[in-house]
């Protein structure tokens, strides 16, 4: 195990280097110039002191110049300021990170609970009716888009209750009950199409396991269907089901930027959003940077989960 | 000689939404002694491998047996509990399968597949049944035993696996092994050597084997009777020596005719049977070799010729004998 885990930790260096520089060079083509983006045309700024800022900001200088200064101030977890607030890059998103892997985690793990069940019921009473009623909802959830769920719940939940999204977030490690409850309809709106796929990814991969032919030997042996089940079918179809759901949390971390977007949560998809719109480059870089390395992350703990899984993994090219 | 295992008029089909059923296993009916070696040959797709799952239930659950009984020292084991069932395998029925990689699990080394079947079946603690199963091990003679315990199935040699699915299936000394082709998945110098290995062990501590087989040269040597299967029918049954020298069946014929044989001196000129095995789904009323048959008469197209006693323990299902 510990020469797979060193090889997949060494590859996780290049990974990472190509990642941020791919970044930033693509940073550098969105158009407009952020300074003229801050203040507008009607600039108070002389000619003079826009030059100034630029050197200040370090704008001035070349393309390459500018890619070695990001790459270093990167190696030293320094992401520069906002042009707007002035506050640094890295205090910005540490105060909005939590917020972010908050409505993440809790948008996975509703997913969790939802299709696990639901796809093993699927599975279980395949071509039945509880497998027709599974898969119809399925296949419903799959092609509803969640930004199209998102404003209709926001008006349906205006008209009829007249709730109103809340401005002030609440922080989640002061207090999360309330956290949870204004965090709950967005993730919960975020789970619904992983819901739908999970489902049947669950039901699939349980289904074709029982057919594998070492269920059949397992069963020859003169084991109960409950160890069958619990010592071969199981552990075998586990490889796929965390892969599935390990990738999906990386997709959520993209949909929770969306969703921020939609119900004004002051989390890190957010912060690109306002970045974006308004040019404020470091911290767009910057706030980019941090998701991208969450899908690094979640992406190393998938290979290393699946590698202590299957041996065929942890074994190969030996 | 003692009956061990009757089987009686067994009928394996799979329903189908929207098509025809597959007759995979049609009414076969045979009886095991106990030592014996029971050969069930035929070519691909005639049933063989569904009729002998069928005996321990491990059809595929896409298929039902619809008929018969599978009676083991008296009892109908097609009637019995689950419980009930999982007792006989594994102690007293052992089974081998074609394809020894996709038949063990991957992520289990082999030491506890192989140990399993002692902590099912004889209650034992892991240390012991992890030295009962290196014990089995070595007696199918495989090398460095101490390393291949902590190995897993997709490390070995595909002789290898097959070794220890015959040590997992020894393991409970059953009284009867069904080894559904245990070699075709195999290179030809290993086929030889698993099948001594098969046949040997279960000569030696005269267990019954069912030996499933396309082979007609493995039957010779190994079988005491021999089962020519055809569509899901038994359409010939005798001694080992009455279907080589005395075949009844034309289905026999020319199964015999289309094989090279090292009896006849001089060999013999190899005629393939023309034609292809009829499709399961599609079974008229008559007999299912009619189509390629050089005994055809229009009673053949009409009616199914039911298995008769032609001369003594020797059984043929044709019209025209
Ligand atoms: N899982 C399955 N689903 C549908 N039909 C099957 C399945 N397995 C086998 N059959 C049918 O049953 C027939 C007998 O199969 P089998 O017993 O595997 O043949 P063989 O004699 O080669 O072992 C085949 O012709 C095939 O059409
Ligand atoms: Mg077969």
């Amino acid at each position: 195990m510990h020469h797979y885990i060193i090889k997949r930790l060494l590859w996780f260096f290049p990974v990472l280097l190509v990642t941020v520089t791919l970044l930033f060079f693509l940073i550098q083509v969105i158009p407009g110039d952020p300074i003229r983006a801050a203040f507008g045309d009607e600039s108070p700024l002389s000619e003079e002191q826009i030059a100034a800022l630029r050197v200040e900001l370090g704008l001035d200088k070349s393309i390459m110049a500018r890619y070695f200064d990001w790459l270093w101030d990167v190696m030293h977890l320094e992401l520069g300021i906002s042009f707007y607030t002035g506050s640094t890059v890295k205090e910005q998103i540490l105060a909005r990170t939590p917020v972010t892997v908050g409505l993440v985690t809790l948008s996975v793990f509703t997913m969790l609970i939802l299709s696990v069940p639901c796809g093993v019921v699927s599975g279980y009473y395949h071509d039945k009716w509880p497998d027709w009623v599974l898969r119809f909802i399925s296949i419903l959830l799959i092609s509803l888009p969640h930004f199209w769920i998102a404003v209709l719940a926001i008006i349906v939940m205006l008209t009829v209750r007249g709730y109103s999204i809340s401005i002030e977030y609440i922080n989640i490690f002061l207090n999360p009950i309330d956290a949870i409850k204004q965090l709950f309809l967005p993730a919960f709106i975020m789970a619904l199409r992983p819901f739908g796929v999970g489902t049947r990814m669950v039901r699939s991969a349980i289904l074709e396991i029982m057919e594998e032919d070492f269920i059949r030997t397992a069963r020859s042996k003169g084991l109960v269907e409950k160890i069958v089940t619990r010592r071969h079918a199981l552990p075998n179809a586990l490889v796929p089901v965390v892969t599935f759901y390990g990738l999906e949390t990386i997709i959520a971390i993209g949909a929770a930027v969306v969703m921020e977007g939609i119900f004004g949560i002051p989390g890190i998809g957010s912060l690109v959003v306002d970045a974006a719109r308004s040019r404020d480059l470091y911290v767009l870089q910057g706030s980019i940077l941090i998701l991208l390395l969450f899908a690094l992350f979640l992406n190393l703990i998938i290979d290393l989960l699946c590698a202590k899984l299957d041996p065929r993994i942890r074994y190969e090219n030996e | 000689m003692e009956e061990i295992l009757q089987i009686a008029n067994l009928r394996t089909y799979f329903f189908r939404r929207f098509k025809p059923t597959i007759k995979a296993v049609d009414g076969v009916s045979y009886k095991v002694k106990k030592g014996e070696t029971i050969a069930l040959v035929g070519e691909s797709g005639c049933g063989k491998t569904i009729s002998a799952l069928s005996i321990l239930r491990l059809n595929p659950p896409t298929s039902t047996i619809v008929e018969g009984q599978v009676k083991w020292l008296g009892h109908d084991i097609l009637k019995v509990p689950d419980e009930e069932i999982c007792r006989i395998r594994g102690k007293d029925i052992a089974m081998i399968f074609q394809n020894p990689l996709s038949s063990l699990n991957p992520l289990m080394t082999i030491g506890r597949q192989i140990s399993e079947t002692f902590q099912t079946h004889h209650c034992l603690c892991g240390k012991d049944s992890w030295n009962e199963a290196k014990r089995m091990l070595n007696l199918v003679a495989v090398p460095d035993v101490e390393s291949k315990m902590t190995a897993y199935p997709f490390q070995l040699s595909g002789g290898m696996r097959q070794r220890v699915m015959v040590a997992m299936a020894l393991s409970c000394d059953p009284k009867l092994m069904i080894a559904d082709e245990p070699t075709t998945a195999l290179d030809v110098t290993t086929q030889a050597q698993i099948l001594s290995l098969i046949c040997t062990a279960n000569r030696e501590a005269g267990r019954a084997t069912i030996l499933v087989t396309h082979d007609l040269g493995i039957v010779a040597r190994y079988a005491d009777t021999v089962n020519i299967m055809y569509a899901g029918h038994i359409v010939e049954s005798a001694g080992c020596m009455d279907i080589y020298h005395t075949p009844l069946h034309p289905y026999t014929e020319a199964l015999l005719k289309s094989v090279p044989r090292i009896d006849k001196i001089g060999g013999n000129e190899l005629i393939p049977i023309p034609g292809y095995p009829p499709l399961l789904d599609r079974l008229g009323p008559g007999c299912p070799f009619e189509a390629r048959c050089t005994r055809r008469t229009t009673k053949c197209l009409k009616e199914m010729p039911p298995i008769e006693e032609v001369s003594e323990n020797h059984y043929a299902a044709c019209w025209h004998i």
